[in-house]
């Protein structure tokens, strides 16, 4: 469904994605695992095509994207939930909905989107119930599930979820991630960026590592997994700490507290 | 002025003219509050396409010959050109870089170029256009009413009608919505925000247009009416609720009126007075506009896009290096050009002194000041009515005019310091009109629009300045030795703060900086510069009239401050040399003159917004750091000399650092905290979790008294917290740091760490000016320890490089090490490892453990639970705004009712 090739993006002198190959078929959840400034979100944007591409291509569903502005690439089935939701405060929950298809508005009729609005707050009671309120005054995990279903609201063949777990109580994104996995039964691509790598890599079918704006690792979501270093690394779980390894930490720290009492103290 | 009450009909007839008059205003208004609905920015280029429309429809009409309904709309066609033409050349493509501030300018820009286009293509000379339906005025009900007012009116329909079924019915009028409040949503929803900028930046030139060609044929044309319109136009709309669009409407009525009605029965001074007054009153009291309720107050998201403006700070050697040939060449100009030269250099002069105190206040400290040449104004008429009318010295007659400007700056600084960015800015501007009419107006007292005449030469005792050359050192002279002051001020703690209150005022004021008052600070310096600047002039040219300090005066300032460099102080001089010596050297271009300042201001704004002497700098400066630093590996620290101050808090664990005690707050509907009562032992880490939306936040808030607690009590320390400012708590030794790195954009790293310092500071901007050998210790020290601290966190690398190009893992650390130099005794940090990695949470444990065996407390909230478990010495645990549990993190792990609630079934393995 989405195919990207040797991307290269960034911001003014700044290249953050030196070369990206990435792929997600319909029907399989795909997880883009890395650490905090590794370009995730620069990805998520450069697919959405809110940021140029310096070079490279981005396919979607076998058509060739990366010259069509954002508008054009969810009316072909891309659908995006950015990062830190982005819903539109001022404006009730029902109208954020419909600015999620916004860029269907010439093909569709009012009627049809309530519809659809209907079918998206399914999955998402607590929108039902909100429909007439002020999308600012929703508690954190609302306005996500809030961003999810105004993205749902294209029919979209992709789904590109920026952080979807970011600030929010481990049950709640449990809640979250079986949804995703709900959608993924449903068929559509889904493009999983997330820190969260533990519970991501769990529902991933496949996982690419991102790191300083390439991918480092691929492979199954158990594979990954199972892998120590990338286990080590992301899942911080401790590993056997050596002897040695545990005196030189309490060392460091016994520096670090009389350097602390050096700089502000007598 | 009226000695007899009026008629009946003569009060009808105003009642009309002020109904007539209040429709335009209208119109105006509602161009403004469209395009600020939509982008958040105030267009002050509304009225410019008011008169354009007024003028094309004359010159489509008279000099072309062409029958009226054509030349109407070919009128109509042509000005919504220009605006769209310039709407995407300029303000668009600006939006989304620029903050709110500058924005503001690039407007004020684009009406100076407008109304220099008009001079150029118009000239002076008033215009006249015919009515539509003749002279013959009707009579309505017994009054007579201009047969064009109908016209007036019937249009002011038409527009007001097309404008409300756009917004509230159209899915384009959904989406403008959400352009105006979250652009970066709207882009992502396939929605082209740019696009639609520009279609409301057209409609708005579109009314204006119109409002513009059928008021013509009842008012004098002439080429700076669109200021006219324009400040008419805004306070209106700020009368009448800025985003509320009959709002506007409403407000144009009533200014309209109540200014007929004050002109008719005193006088149009009066008038013009009242309106201002309306304003400002309207401004401090009801922001929201008169005729809004109450009301959701605008969500500002421009208040949120801090420009990551990358910092340039020259080195003290290069500095030195271009500015001793710059000395010498200054010193020697006089003796190298014609006499006609050195009057125009000693003007230069002058307005680079109000310059400079614009740059405090703007450059350094943000606030937008479109009134300087008011005092300018006030300086210049009190030290020159003093110096002819009462024979008092110029000298004295100066200082009597910088206690003048004092006085007001205080007053104006004092009353508007709660007011946020633009309103700001209006209220100034506001300020600055007053100015303007009282000196035309007051002509008894200042000569009136012919101005003041036999004013004698500067004088010190009993050397007089009269030559031009005499001025031009006597100048260069307040220039250097103003120059070394301000120099010493800024690059010390005062300087820091004022230019974190630009980066950041609410991160400013946690950290303890007392923002009201620093700000007055910046505008007193201001507006003293600008008086000195006003009353030398009048010496100098032995003449002063309104406009040679009127409001364009001031326009063109902000030109020069921006063109040379914001926050670089020297930077307005090459800004007062391009437009002050270019339009003399070339006399033929002086007529472009006005039309050369719009563009110079626009265009500095998109292609050189470091202006002409920060992008030297930037040349010869520091080079810029590109590449993404790698992580962090903390350095073997070099312990300094000479350690700060002994501040020592010894730790002792019983007793207890903080005692909240039955915290309770409702937000609505919503019982956010019920009953929470913890206590935090000193010299511990104690950690506060809690699923989402249970209320962490909100019990910092209150501990902070960001808000005030509905019931409940904190201590620290034993303590009470209770009707304390988030300042105040600051000063009791509780720092606090923010969920989104608050780190100052603008500032380097270095900078950022020692504004955390800001409350430590002995030694203030004034002995700084005076270069004290004490004050320089201090800050020379404060630098040792700061870099000192930051060799130990390994950021030392980042040292002078602006703070906001870092990694999150590192801003975050900064952030921390930052509220570290304030020297607390309780550290409050909120989700601190929120968008960090797992190496770069372990860096921030083993701070954070550092921290504590020092001696401090330190109280957090965190989703991050490997960091919580890490750390913690006792974990409270919220849910739904209630205490659930407390213990320490083993027992927290084992508790079913905190697993149930919150770690979810993932949390099996741990």
């Amino acid at each position: 469904m989405l195919q990207l090739t040797a991307i290269e993006a960034g911001y003014r002198d700044l290249t953050v994605l030196h070369g990206i190959d990435l792929e997600v078929r319909a029907g399989e959840i795909v997880a883009l695992i890395g650490p905090n400034g590794a370009g995730k979100t620069t990805l998520a944007r450069a697919i959405a095509g809110l940021l140029p591409l310096r070079r490279g291509q981005i396919s979607l569903a076998g058509q060739s994207v990366e010259h069509l502005p954002p508008w054009m690439r969810i009316r072909l089935g891309m659908a995006h939930a950015p990062e830190g939701r982005q819903v539109v405060a001022g404006l009730t929950v029902a109208d954020n909905l419909r600015l999620g298809a916004h860029a269907l508005r010439r093909r569709r009729q009012e009627s049809w989107i309530s519809a659809r609005i209907a079918v998206v707050c399914e999955l998402f009671p607590p929108l039902l119930e909100r429909l007439d309120h002020a999308a600012g005054n929703l508690s954190g995990g609302q306005q996500q599930m809030l961003a999810i279903a105004r993205a749902l609201m294209t029919e979209p063949k992709l789904l590109v979820l920026d952080e979807p777990s970011l600030g929010l109580a481990p049950a709640l994104v449990a809640d979250i991630f079986r949804l995703i996995e709900r959608l993924r039964a449903q068929g559509i691509a889904i493009l999983l960026s997330e820190q969260n790598a533990r519970m991501t890599l769990a529902i991933a079918d496949r996982a690419y590592v991102i790191e300083t704006g390439n991918i480092a690792l691929q492979g199954s979501g158990r594979e990954l997994l199972g892998r120590s270093d990338i286990v080590e690394r992301y899942l911080g779980i401790v590993a056997d700490s050596t002897s040695a390894n545990r005196r030189n930490s309490e060392d460091r720290h016994v520096r670090f507290v009389r350097a602390l009492a050096k700089i502000f103290d007598a | 002025m009226r000695a007899s009450p009026l008629t009946m009909d003569q009060f009808a007839q105003i009642l009309v003219g002020g109904v007539l008059q209040g429709i335009v205003f209208a119109i105006v208004a509602l161009g403004i509050s469209l395009v600020y609905r939509v982008t958040g920015i105030i267009n002050l280029v509304q009225g410019g396409f008011c008169i354009i429309g007024a003028l094309t429809l004359y010159s489509f009409a008279n000099d072309f010959g062409w029958p009226l309904p054509l030349a109407f709309f070919a009128a109509i066609a042509a000005t919504t050109a220009l605006g769209l033409v310039l709407g995407a050349a300029t303000f668009v493509p600006a939006l989304p870089r620029l903050p709110t501030g500058s924005m503001l300018m690039l407007t004020v820009g684009l009406l100076t170029f407008i109304d220099g286009l008009a001079l150029v293509v118009w000239g002076t000379q008033p215009y006249a256009v015919t009515a539509f339906s003749g002279e013959e005025p009707i009579d309505v009900f017994g009054i007579l009413v201009p047969s064009q007012g109908l016209w007036i009116a019937a249009f002011a329909c038409i527009i007001i009608l097309g404008i409300w079924l756009l917004i509230a019915h159209t899915a384009v009028g959904k989406a403008l919505t959400a352009c105006a409040e979250n652009p970066l949503a709207a882009r992502f929803m396939g929605v082209d925000v740019a696009r639609l900028t520009l279609f409301s930046f057209g409609l708005a030139a579109l009314i204006g247009a119109i409002g513009g060609a059928v008021v013509a044929p009842i008012m004098s044309l002439q080429f700076d009416a669109g200021s006219f319109f324009t400040n008419a136009g805004f306070i209106a709309v700020a009368l009448g609720g800025m985003s509320s669009l009959p709002g506007a409407v409403a407000g144009g009525l009533f200014l309209g009126v109540a200014e007929q009605l004050a002109a008719g029965y005193v006088s149009s001074l009066f008038a013009d007075g009242l309106a201002l007054a309306l304003l400002l009153a309207t401004l401090l009291f009801r922001p929201q506009g008169l005729f809004v309720s109450g009301g959701r107050r605008r969500h500002d998201v421009r208040e949120e896009l801090r420009v990551t403006r990358s910092v340039v700070r020259p080195r003290p050697s290069s500095v030195m290096l271009i500015a001793s040939p710059l000395l010498l060449l200054l010193i020697a100009l006089p003796y190298l050009v014609s006499g006609g030269f050195m009057s125009s250099l000693v003007i230069m002069l002058i307005l680079f002194i109000a310059v400079l105190g614009l740059d405090v206040l703007m450059g350094y400290c943000g606030q937008v000041n479109l009134g300087q040449a008011a005092f300018m104004a006030l300086g210049g008429y009190t030290a020159a009515i003093l110096a002819t009318n009462y024979g008092l010295s110029p000298f004295l007659g100066t200082l009597a005019g910088l206690a003048l400007s004092l006085i007001c700056a205080l007053l104006l600084s004092a009353v508007t310091m709660r007011l946020r960015g633009a309103y700001l800015a209006l209220a100034t501007l506001a300020f600055g009109l007053l100015i303007d009419s009282l000196t035309v107006g007051l002509i008894d007292v200042t000569g009136g629009p012919s101005g003041l005449v036999g004013i004698p030469a500067f004088a010190l005792g009993s050397f007089v300045f009269a030559t031009p050359r005499a001025m031009y050192y006597l100048t260069l002279a307040i220039i250097v030795v103003l120059i070394a002051a301000l120099a010493g001020a800024m690059r010390s703690d005062f300087g820091r703060a004022l230019q974190a209150i630009r980066a950041d005022p609410t991160a400013a004021e946690a950290l303890g900086i007392n923002v009201p008052r620093h700000k007055m600070a910046a505008f007193a310096i201001s507006a003293v510069l600008a008086s000195l600047s006003g009353s030398l002039l009048a010496f100098d040219f032995h003449f002063l009239s309104p406009e040679m300090v009127a409001t364009p005066r001031s326009f063109e300032m902000i030109a020069m401050l921006i063109v040379g460099g914001e926050g670089t102080l020297v930077g307005g001089l090459a800004g007062a040399a391009l437009l002050t010596l270019l339009p003399i050297a070339f006399q033929p271009i002086a007529l472009y003159k006005t039309l050369v300042e719009g563009a110079v201001l626009v265009l500095a704004f998109q292609y050189l917004p470091d202006g002409i002497v920060g992008g030297m700098w930037r040349l010869v400066g520091r080079p810029p750091r590109t590449e993404r630093p790698p992580a962090l590996a903390p350095e073997v620290p070099a312990p300094p000399d000479q350690p700060m101050q002994p501040h020592r808090h010894v730790a002792a664990k019983k007793t207890l650092a903080l005692e909240a005690g039955g915290l309770a707050k409702r937000f609505g509907g919503l019982q956010a905290v019920a009953d929470v009562s913890f206590a935090v032992p000193d010299g511990s880490i104690t950690a506060l979790i809690g699923p989402n939306g249970a209320g962490k936040t909100t019990v910092f808030n209150l501990i902070t008294n960001l808000f005030p607690a509905d019931r409940g009590q904190v201590r620290l320390y034993g303590r009470t917290l209770r009707g304390l400012t988030p300042g105040d708590v600051a000063a009791l030794g509780l720092m606090r740091t923010f969920q989104t790195a608050r780190v100052l954009p603008g500032m380097t790293t270095l900078e950022n760490l020692l504004a955390g310092a800001h409350r430590q500071i002995r030694h203030g901007a004034a002995q700084h000016m005076l270069w004290l050998p004490a004050a320089l210790r201090e800050e020379r020290s404060l630098r040792r320890h700061g870099d000192a601290l930051l060799g130990l966190v390994g950021l030392g690398r980042f040292r002078d490089v602006s703070a906001t190009t870092l990694p999150m893992g590192a801003q975050k650390l900064l952030e921390v090490c930052r509220a570290l130099m304030a020297r607390p005794r309780l550290l409050l940090l909120d989700e601190p490892a929120a968008g960090l990695n797992d190496a770069e949470t372990a860096e921030l444990a083993a701070l954070l453990c550092a921290v504590r065996d020092f001696g401090l407390t330190i109280l957090l909230v965190e989703h991050n639970m490997s960091l919580v478990m890490d750390v913690a010495d006792q974990v409270i645990v919220l849910d739904l705004g209630q205490l659930l549990a407390q213990g320490t993190p083993r027992q927290i792990q084992g508790d079913h009712r905190v697993i149930e609630a919150y770690l979810g079934v993932e949390a099996k393995a741990s």
